[in-house]
């Protein structure tokens, strides 16, 4: 019976969030950019120069030796190419690129760094120096292994091109940061090597150096942020006379990286890869050897097979039934037309002010188009959203499930399972038309069952109306760039707000009598403690705010720069705070379970709890000192690094799986000798609470049978909070290891505000109740102060909804970066500890029903209320055990209620993403803050699911486990 | 009134709020006392001019104490702790002296647990008190916007803390006229009985 009415919550609430993502889904396909991959390739005979350009060429590429037949498309500058790559890597080649055209034009090439290289082009290389590479911690052995060997390269006459891929200064950014000791040395080492090369760079060989991305101030890149997007490039061939054309203005800086693909091809002589928008370089092949005219005339030929690969690209990729903008495509065309017939008629300088004008605007429309939006499908995805809000917010507002509870979790089962089946469809029909017959199947769902929603009179009282009015107020945010910025001191502001006025509203309404004092006794005193503890948390968690690129009065705390990076002095201070908050995280909840008697006997559990938390953290203590000691890169410590945080996987799975098994934390003492527990309780006086629960029990299994043997539990009280919180623990822990040592402090600080704002929120709920039936209903205000909780945790422990503002270093807790080639464990790590709030806060979010009940049994003084000083208050969270149907209804109101809030912040951020889409800033702004939203919602409300599943086993094991004691005693 | 709101001296301020404060204790004279039925907090037995000085002491202290408590919460807020402190501390004077030391002057030194007390919609420096830190809350919505609307660039200052100030200002200025109307129409109706009768 309990297991059924279980299995209903969490349909329910599955199916209903299920809908959301549907709609989530439709509105990310049309409003996130897609390309389409052109699998051509460009060969040497697709644009032949014309004969007797050959010809003067030919002897100076006779002369040059070697007889190389590599006059395709343009005749070479250069004969061989040196390419310094400085920093990380690229990753799919599925489409033409230039290390094939290479490899077909007969060019050799030695590649040197990076064993990365191999992976990506299997083959292609005629020698190869290749290094194990993706240990971030390992700064030197890419590049000693290139240094070693590309000097006696460069002399020796077996290669055309040289790549050599430098991995240190990258490595360096991510371990120290761009203003660390470590990160000049490695500078040095790459200038001297420059020199070197440079030095040995002959007259037929062009050098190019450049790093493929810059990095922020912490030192890491992945975003799009000005200082990671810009790099340096530089190029250099003693015949190679840039200074001379830069003055002329004629290729615009910054040079796009694309540009650097065409520029080397031609210089080489090999045909433009075929989906390269990039345009050349016109200077590259230019030599100080060329005169005037020669070098106007390369030029322009230059530019000429850039613009016909271009446009075959274009024409092909608008053939595979992909739209461009038309006013763009029909000056692209115009262009064509001046270009086709009558080139040879204009000036040089006007032929060449045509081709850049057509590449220039190629690339403009390329960029919009991959940016272009699908506005039907955005429509449809949020009208679908917005239905499915109104489904769960009808859901939330009637208590029907009492009344008749099979068919209508079956029934939205069935629309579920409907909306679902719909997508079979979407080869047959556009998405958004799909969308719009699925909300329409829901509104005709909503109108069959009107009848059935009896819509209770909605009730709000103030909190939950100024909790709800603060919450949307926060919501509404999303609409102003400003806003979303600065997003962290909204949060902080609203949740302080909340919490303060969900405090003064019941304290202000309480009855007043008349020549009555306000009495200051010690229960007042803990009032004022406790939101003292609440403002002081909040306020100090802005320490571990990270800076946004365009929150520019925002210097960076010291807390994101990992403890390697920090001088020598602050490291000590920085461990050993960190190991002072780990103890804390870890002692706090087990204080806790200990005073609720939870902790005796040895179940599983208890054995288990008392182990496991306390082996993690001396693992993650471990990690950090391995971490940071300083002789990593000299002896052989680093292999040791992975093996704590994998242990420490490994244990939370076991932990997590033996919990779901065997959940109970209580302990029955064994009957018949009464002396015992007198002994345990002289013996250890913290079971002083655990002894009133017997007394409990006994009283309650008189009320039912009349029998002489009482059975005495120990926890039960708290029986089903204890395992959630024993499994929080552990996660907790996980959580702090992945975020790395810094951040300790932020999620203990995060404890504390959700631990006091429970607590608050219980005493409130204990003074404003008037029966237990609205304890056990959890309020508006409660559910709106732990989602914005939620959202606070997010900012306080060093996130933002950017990409440059992702923790990379995250993906390398317990991996060496030896993932083979899949990106799923870096996701995952990374989603875990940028999402690690949300998830936190969903899978505890059934201790918002539990904490009133709890703490009204742990500590009675705080009760206080006289009208609910009945026996059963004293049952604490076993009430649940004693009317299922409420605590069914309770659980689906948690879950539906937090789902729906979260989901209102994404649609507010989906609807302010589709109608400031040309805003300036909607790549830089909204439109990550839709996809972390999103990204948040469908881990949200994965965590709430697993959070209400786990509270539901223990609810049916604590169940069966009640009926076989009663059983037993019968 | 107002006027210092450009500056930010601190000693211009606490000047101009004291003389505002006299001014409404001149205003309201016979509500200087604590009012019946509540305690003062006050030792009986004592002769009544010591009594007053005692009064007035203990009311500047309470004043002062108001002062940092407002300041304190502002910076838990949000604000700046070190930075902008003379803006921050200019702003809880000004905060202080209009939700909090008007009642300490006007209710005595028992003022907060009065209010706390019966906190009624009557009653002129309860819902004063309310509305002036209602619109100082308020007043912080528009911080963050970057418009460069001329309101932001008129005080060629930072936002923080006119935005607030103002709002704190505007709160007071609309219970004030709230309470002017309704002394407006209870007049009219006196006048209206009068003339019945």
């Amino acid at each position: 019976m309990a297991t059924c009415g279980g299995t209903q919550v969490f349909i329910l609430i599955l199916c209903l969030s299920e809908l959301l993502t549907v709609g989530i889904l439709i509105f990310s396909h049309g409003f996130l950019l897609t390309r389409q991959v052109v699998l051509f390739n460009s060969s040497c005979e697709d644009f032949k120069i014309e004969e007797d350009h050959v010809k003067t060429k030919i002897k100076e590429s006779t002369n040059n030796g070697k007889g190389l037949s590599a006059e395709c498309w343009m005749t070479p500058t250069f004969r061989r190419a040196v390419i310094l790559l400085i920093d990380a890597l690229s990753e799919e080649i599925s489409e033409d690129n230039i290390v094939d055209q290479l490899v077909s034009c007969g060019k050799r090439i030695t590649v040197l760094g990076d064993d990365t290289w191999g992976g990506l082009f299997p083959g292609r290389f005629n020698q190869s120096f290749l290094y194990p590479s993706f240990n971030v911690m390992d700064l030197h052995t890419v590049d000693n292994g290139v240094l070693n060997h590309l000097e006696k390269e460069m002399l020796q006459d077996d290669w055309d091109v040289i790549i050599a891929h430098f991995l240190g200064v990258d490595h360096c950014g991510h371990r120290y940061g761009p203003n660390h000791p470590e990160m000049a040395a490695k500078l040095k080492q790459m200038n001297s090597m420059i020199k070197k090369v440079v030095d040995n760079i002959e007259n037929d060989t062009v050098l190019f150096i450049f790093g493929d991305h810059g990095m922020t101030r912490t030192g890491d890149h992945g975003g799009d942020s000005r200082d990671e997007v810009k790099a340096t490039l530089f190029l250099y061939s003693p015949v190679l006379d840039i200074m001379h054309s830069v003055f002329d203005g004629e290729h615009s800086l910054p040079v796009a990286q694309v540009d650097i693909v065409p520029s080397l091809a031609l210089a080489l002589g090999v045909p433009i890869p075929y989906s390269s928008l990039g345009r050349v370089m016109e200077n590259i092949v230019v030599t100080v050897e060329h005169s005037r005219e020669e070098a106007d005339h390369r030029q322009l030929v230059a530019l000429a097979q850039n613009v016909k690969q271009v446009r075959r690209y274009l024409k092909d990729y608008k053939n595979l039934g992909n739209v461009f903008p038309l006013d763009k495509w029909q000056r692209l065309e115009e262009l064509n037309g001046i270009m086709l017939p009558s080139i040879e008629n204009l000036s040089p300088k006007e032929q060449k002010k045509v081709y850049i004008e057509y590449l220039t605007l190629a690339k403009l429309m390329c960029e919009e188009i991959w940016a272009k939006f699908n506005v039907s499908e955005i429509s449809s995805g949020l009208f679908l959203m917005f239905n499915s809000m109104l489904l769960i917010t009808v859901f939330t507002h009637c208590s029907f499930i009492i009344k008749n509870k099979i068919p209508i979790v079956k029934r939205v089962l069935f629309l579920t399972v409907l909306v679902n089946a719909l997508f079979v469809f979407t080869p047959y029909s556009r998405i958004s038309v799909l969308g719009y017959v699925a909300s329409f199947f829901m509104i005709t769902w909503m109108c069959i069952h009107r009848h059935i929603f009896t819509i209770e009179s909605i009730y709000l009282n103030k909190s939950d109306c100024t909790s709800l009015l603060l919450a949307v107020l926060m919501c509404l945010g999303s609409f102003s760039n400003s806003f979303v910025v600065m997003e962290n001191y909204v949060v902080a502001y609203i949740l302080l707000s909340s919490l303060l006025m969900q405090i003064l509203i019941p304290f202000l309404k309480r009855p007043r009598k008349k020549n009555t004092k306000l009495s200051v006794d010690s229960y007042f005193l803990l009032y004022a403690m406790l939101i003292l503890i609440v403002f002081m948390s909040v306020r100090l968690s802005s320490w571990f705010w990270k800076c946004r690129e365009e929150q520019s009065w925002c210097s960076p705390s010291q807390v994101h720069t990992p403890m390697t990076g920090l001088q020598q002095s602050l490291r000590n201070w920085r461990y050993f705070t960190s190991l002072f908050s780990l103890i804390l995280l870890v002692w706090l909840p087990r204080r806790w379970l200990l005073m609720c008697g939870n902790l005796n006997g040895s179940r599983l559990g208890v054995i288990l709890f008392n182990s496991v938390p306390v082996m993690c953290g001396v693992l993650v203590a471990a990690y950090w000192a391995l971490q940071a000691s300083p002789t990593l890169h000299n002896v052989n410590i680093s292999e040791y690094v992975v093996i704590p945080p994998r242990v420490n996987y490994a244990l939370t799975l076991v932990y997590v799986t033996a919990f779901y098994f065997l959940p109970l934390l209580i302990y029955e003492l064994p009957q018949s000798n009464t002396r015992t527990s007198m002994q345990l309780l002289l013996d250890n006086p913290n079971i002083l609470i655990p002894k009133l629960c017997q007394t409990l029990m006994e009283k309650y299994n008189e009320g039912n049978q009349r029998t002489s043997s009482v059975p005495v539990v120990y926890g039960l009280a708290t029986a089903v909070s204890a395992p959630l919180v024993s499994l929080l623990t552990v996660i907790l822990v996980v959580i702090v290891m992945v975020a790395g040592d810094g951040f300790t402090p932020a999620v203990v600080l995060l404890l504390v505000t959700a631990v006091a704002s429970l607590l608050l929120q219980a005493i409130s709920s204990w003074k404003t109740a008037d029966s237990l039936s609205m304890i056990m209903k959890p309020s508006w205000s409660a559910v709106c102060t732990w989602f914005i909780l939620s959202i606070h945790g997010f900012y306080s422990t060093g996130h933002h909804p950017t990409f440059p503002s992702l923790h990379w270093s995250a993906a390398f807790v317990g991996f060496e970066g030896e993932w083979n080639g899949s990106n799923f464990i870096p996701a995952l790590l990374v989603g875990f500890n940028t999402f690690s709030s949300q998830i936190l806060f969903g899978l505890a979010l059934p201790l918002v029903l539990l904490a009133p009940l709890a703490v009204g049994v742990i500590f009675p003084k705080l009760r206080c209320n006289s009208r609910l000083e009945t026996e059963e208050v004293r049952h604490g969270e076993f009430l649940l055990m004693d009317e299922p149907d409420k605590a069914e209804d309770a659980l689906v109101f948690l879950g539906l209620s937090y789902i729906l809030l979260h989901a209102a912040k994404v649609f507010c951020s989906a609807v302010s993403a589709f109608i400031l889409r040309r805003h300036l800033m909607v790549w830089k702004i909204f439109a990550p803050h839709f996809i972390f939203e999103a990204v948040g919602f469908m881990i949200t409300g994965c965590s709430v699911l697993a959070g209400i599943w786990f509270t539901l086993r223990i609810i049916k094991v604590l169940k069966s486990w009640s009926e076989y004691l009663h059983h037993k005693n019968s | 009134m107002f006027t210092f709101l450009v500056g930010n001296g601190v000693t211009r301020t606490i000047a101009a709020n004291i003389s505002y404060l006299l001014l409404q204790e001149r205003a309201v004279p016979g509500r200087s006392g604590p009012s019946d039925g509540y305690i003062c907090g006050l030792p009986k037995g004592k002769t009544k001019k010591s009594s007053k000085v005692v009064e007035v002491v203990v009311v500047a202290l309470l004043s002062i104490c108001s002062i940092i408590f407002t300041h304190v919460v502002t910076v838990l807020f949000g604000a700046y702790v070190i930075e902008n402190v003379e803006e921050t501390f200019t702003f809880s004077i000004l905060v202080a002296s209009l939700a909090f030391i008007r009642p300490l002057v006007t209710l005595g030194p028992s003022a907060f647990i009065i209010i706390l007390e019966r906190l009624s919609l009557e009653e002129e420096s309860d819902v004063k008190c309310c509305s002036v830190l209602f619109g100082a809350w308020l007043g912080a919505i528009p911080i963050p916007l970057d418009w460069d609307t001329p309101w932001q660039i008129l005080f060629t200052l930072q936002v923080w803390p006119f935005t607030c100030s103002i709002g704190a200002v505007l709160g007071e200025m609309v219970a004030t006229l709230c309470f002017l109307a309704k002394l407006w129409t209870l007049g009219d109706l006196d006048s209206k009985k009068n003339k019945a009768t």
